[in-house]
């Protein structure tokens, strides 16, 4: 028997949610909460197996519940219900210390095995969900790469072009050629122009 | 050069009443040689460029009228002539002219066929070009562009001998850097501007310089160093034997103790203005000035005084017909009278200010700023509803508030119109940037609060709801015995309207951007792009570092906004966006490989709200297109 605490500001969802994991008997509804600090107090007192958590609540709201559980080392294992769904959101509730994630129009039947999977293995997360979060992991990894405008300017910068030149050429304000010149640096990490022209021979770009 | 440099100051009226009528004269017998010229054709001793040459020279906004006629008498021998030197004097000098008829369109294209024509200029000639075209940007209100070509003309600057254009173009830039509200940078280029023209005894530049660090000095609150600078701006125009703009000084210097509270000085500086103005007889600024008189005794609580002086200047603005200054002067009695409790001159007024501000708005375009006049409208007409509703008490008070700045701000207008210099026209112009960017912050930040409600109460509670009416329903379709199409339908559409509320709700305000902030909201808003439509890249190195909130959410709508341009208009493949934070500056750049902007496209919208939020965050905006070569929307925003 999986014990379970539900904590969402909406009445009508804990109930709802109550009512649908009323239909299996391997789990037990100890207790729901309208709030962060509610669920926070009923956790001071039981641990219940796991928590259905939801992140926008009033006042406390679900970052805080995690954190603060994370810092009593609360055994309660932590799956977020919530509506919102992005890679920026899944990871920060990670890091909070969630245990899993789910989107609360999920079927019944993956809400029970979330809750399951969560308290046998500690951790569930649809296949989707980590499908969009490695994507967006991938994403970051390319960053620091120069665009090919960018390339067009570091080699004309090589040719010994000044802004004004380089404008002209690629048909650029001078503004623009010096924000690309800037954000090039910024990115490769390099100092000035002189070693954006070394960076570049190295590469073989010139 | 000299002469011509100090003529490129759009902004600048010698007021010399002799020079006038002898250059007047001049124009006339110019007018009478080109007359020859169509009749007889070359055989004429004097060339046509150097006839153009002679017209440069004479190149004056006093002169509009008898310049117009000029040119239009000009241009088909020009056009006959097929000779560029003449070809680019000519538009030149007609970009000039445009610009002092306000025509800033026809003023542009008339300058890029200077452009066509200035291989052959010398560098000086070219400085000229730059700023001309930087002039008519800054009218445009497109400062951007306007620095750009200043700093060009500093460029071909430097390359010239003398350098004497120098304190002039630095002038130039300082002024952008002023209405863009950078100060220090304003400063910084006025003090090299000052300096120069100390050295070269340049005392047009001098003085240009020196009224202008006065109003940086004022903007900064130090009103002293703002007064020994308008004094010296003063000592510098008696010096040029430029009256108005000595009284405009002086004028500017009665507000200036307004402001620190020293009605007694204020009210000495502002006759001292008025007594300068009486020996011009430029009676426009004479009746202008009897209203500044009037408030002047009225913040020293002389009632009786001001009235009459309020009285005089509507008599004489009245003889003169200067509709937009019979406007304000009306609102000001208005105004005034409510003050007093005499509420039916007071609504007297208001009506005659009703009248004639409606016919004039008709008349004007109906450009953004009208258009943010009309909100301001709106929304002061909402809010009157809803004072009537409330306490009368109450009600006098916000009235009386209200009413305080709105006289503040007409007075400060009022000062300005007495004066040619450039200063004041700026100053004017500052202070309608200000008011609409008050006001653009107002409504923003209003909207914000209340979109970030919304957003939250439809996502949470709409979307929570829906979202357990659908796992209810999946729940129930399990139990059917047999399948229904109808079940299926309707949890369709309940799927497709989370879905929509989840759109509306992020569209609204996403939650990322108030939880994580910039990087992450424009991360979630590439997340869900459609991967066949187009590839887009984000890079930034701003990490999980917060913005203010104003600029998060201006940045974001910004990146929102150009994300629909180029999704709907440009056909691109690639999209890379990149938000930096550089040392003094932040940069975000939205660069796509699609077609470049059709010019006067339904793109234009959303280009112009781009604009208007990058101006919000005093930003500068560049947009570089080209057809087949993409677009790069560049802005940089002060950090």
């Amino acid at each position: 028997m999986i014990s379970v605490l539900i904590a969402d500001d909406h009445q009508l969802f804990r109930q709802g949610i109550a009512a649908m994991l009323g239909d299996f008997d391997q789990l037990e509804i100890v207790g729901q909460a309208a709030n962060g600090q509610e669920a926070l107090d009923i956790l001071e007192n039981t641990t219940p197996d796991v928590l259905l958590l939801d992140i926008e609540m009033p006042e406390v709201d679900g970052f805080t519940v995690l954190k603060t559980l994370k810092k009593r080392k609360s055994p309660t294992k932590v799956l977020v219900l919530t509506m919102h769904h992005s890679s920026a959101f899944v990871q920060n509730i990670v890091s909070a210390g969630a245990d899993g994630y789910l989107k609360k129009d999920s079927d019944q039947n993956i809400l029970l095995t979330a809750i399951e999977q969560v308290n046998a293995s500690g951790s569930y997360f649809p296949p989707e969900t980590t499908q969009m979060v490695l994507q967006s992991l991938r994403e970051k990894n390319k960053q620091g790469v120069v665009t090919p405008r960018e390339k067009e300017v570091i080699l004309l910068i090589v040719e010994g072009l000044t802004t004004k030149e380089i404008a002209e050429r690629l048909f650029l304000s001078k503004h623009t050629v010096e924000s690309h010149r800037q954000n090039i640096l910024l990115k490769l990490e390099l100092k000035n122009s002189a070693e954006l022209v070394k960076y570049a021979l190295k590469k073989g770009w010139a | 050069m000299r002469n011509q440099i100090i003529l490129f100051s759009v902004f600048l009226i010698t007021f010399n009443i002799l020079k006038l009528t002898s250059q007047i004269r001049k124009l006339d017998s110019l007018e009478k040689l080109i007359v020859n010229y169509s009749n007889n054709g070359i055989e004429e001793e004097l060339s046509l460029e150097s006839l153009l040459k002679e017209i440069k020279s004479l190149m004056d906004r006093q002169y509009k009228s008898e310049l117009g006629r000029l040119l239009s008498k000009v241009e088909p021998i020009v056009d006959d002539a097929n000779d560029s030197n003449s070809n680019y004097l000519f538009h030149l000098i007609n970009s000039r002219f445009l610009l002092y008829e306000h025509d800033y369109i026809k003023a542009e294209s008339s300058i890029q066929k200077a452009y066509k024509f200035e291989s052959n200029q010398d560098n000086e000639e070219k400085v000229f070009l730059r700023i001309t075209d930087g002039t008519i940007k800054y009218y445009k209100a497109d400062y951007a562009k306007a620095l750009e070509h200043f700093i060009d003309a500093l460029d071909y600057c430097e390359k010239t001998k003398e350098k004497t254009c120098l304190p002039g173009v630095y002038n130039q830039i300082s002024i952008i850097y002023l209405v863009m509200f950078n100060i220090p940078k304003a400063e910084e280029y006025l003090k090299k501007a000052y300096e120069i023209s100390d050295n070269q005894e340049n005392i047009k530049e001098k003085s240009r310089a020196a009224g202008n660090l006065a109003i940086v000095f004022t903007e900064k609150k130090e009103f002293d160093k703002a007064e020994k600078w308008y004094l010296e701006d003063i000592k510098l125009d008696t010096k040029l034997n430029n009256p108005l703009s000595v009284a405009g000084s002086y004028s500017n210097l009665g507000k200036l103790y307004e402001l620190k509270g020293d009605f007694k000085k204020s009210l000495s500086y502002v006759i001292k203005s008025s007594e300068i103005l009486k020996t011009t007889g430029d009676k426009a600024s004479i009746a202008h000035s009897y209203q500044n008189l009037a408030w002047a005794h009225f913040k020293n609580g002389n009632v009786n005084k001001a009235e009459i002086l309020f009285l005089k200047s509507l008599s004489e603005t009245k003889d003169l017909g200067n509709r937009d200054k019979l406007r304000d002067l009306y609102f000001n009695l208005s105004d005034f009278y409510e003050s007093q409790k005499n509420f039916k001159k007071a609504l007297d007024f208001q009506k005659k200010y009703s009248v004639l501000h409606d016919s004039l708005t008709g008349e004007k375009q109906l450009t953004a700023i009208s258009e943010l006049e009309i909100k301001y409208e709106t929304q002061k007409k909402e809010n009157e509803l809803l004072k009537l509703s409330k306490q009368k008490q109450e009600d006098e008070l916000v009235i009386a508030r209200q009413n305080r700045r709105v006289r503040q701000l007409s007075f400060g207008l009022g000062a300005i119109a007495l004066f040619g210099v450039l200063g004041f026209v700026l100053f004017r112009q500052r202070l309608q940037n200000k008011k609409q960017q008050e006001l653009i912050l107002a409504i923003s930040e209003t909207q914000t609060e209340e979109r970030k409600r919304i957003a939250q109460d439809l996502h949470d509670s709409i979307g929570g709801s829906l979202a357990l009416t659908k796992s209810k329903f999946e729940v129930a379709k399990k139990n059917l015995k047999a399948p229904s199409t109808e079940m299926d339908s309707a949890l369709e559409t309940l799927e497709q309207t989370t879905q929509q509320v989840r759109q509306i709700s992020h569209n609204l305000m996403p939650g990322e951007l108030v939880r994580f902030g910039l990087v992450a909201a424009i991360n979630t808003l590439l997340e869900n792009l459609n991967e066949e439509e187009i590839n887009a890249q984000f890079h930034s190195n701003q990490g999980e570092e917060r913005l203010e909130p104003l600029k998060e959410i201006q940045l974001y709508r910004i990146v929102q906004e150009a994300l629909q341009n180029v999704l709907k208009h440009a056909r691109a493949n690639n999209l890379f966006i990149q938000l930096n934070k550089h040392q003094e500056h932040l940069t975000l750049m939205i660069e796509d490989d699609g077609k470049g902007i059709v010019q006067d496209s339904e793109e234009g919208m959303g280009l112009k709200n781009i604009k208007q939020r990058v101006q919000l965050l005093k930003g500068i905006f560049t947009i570089d297109s080209a057809p087949e070569r993409g677009t790069i929307l560049n802005i940089q925003i002060p950090v």
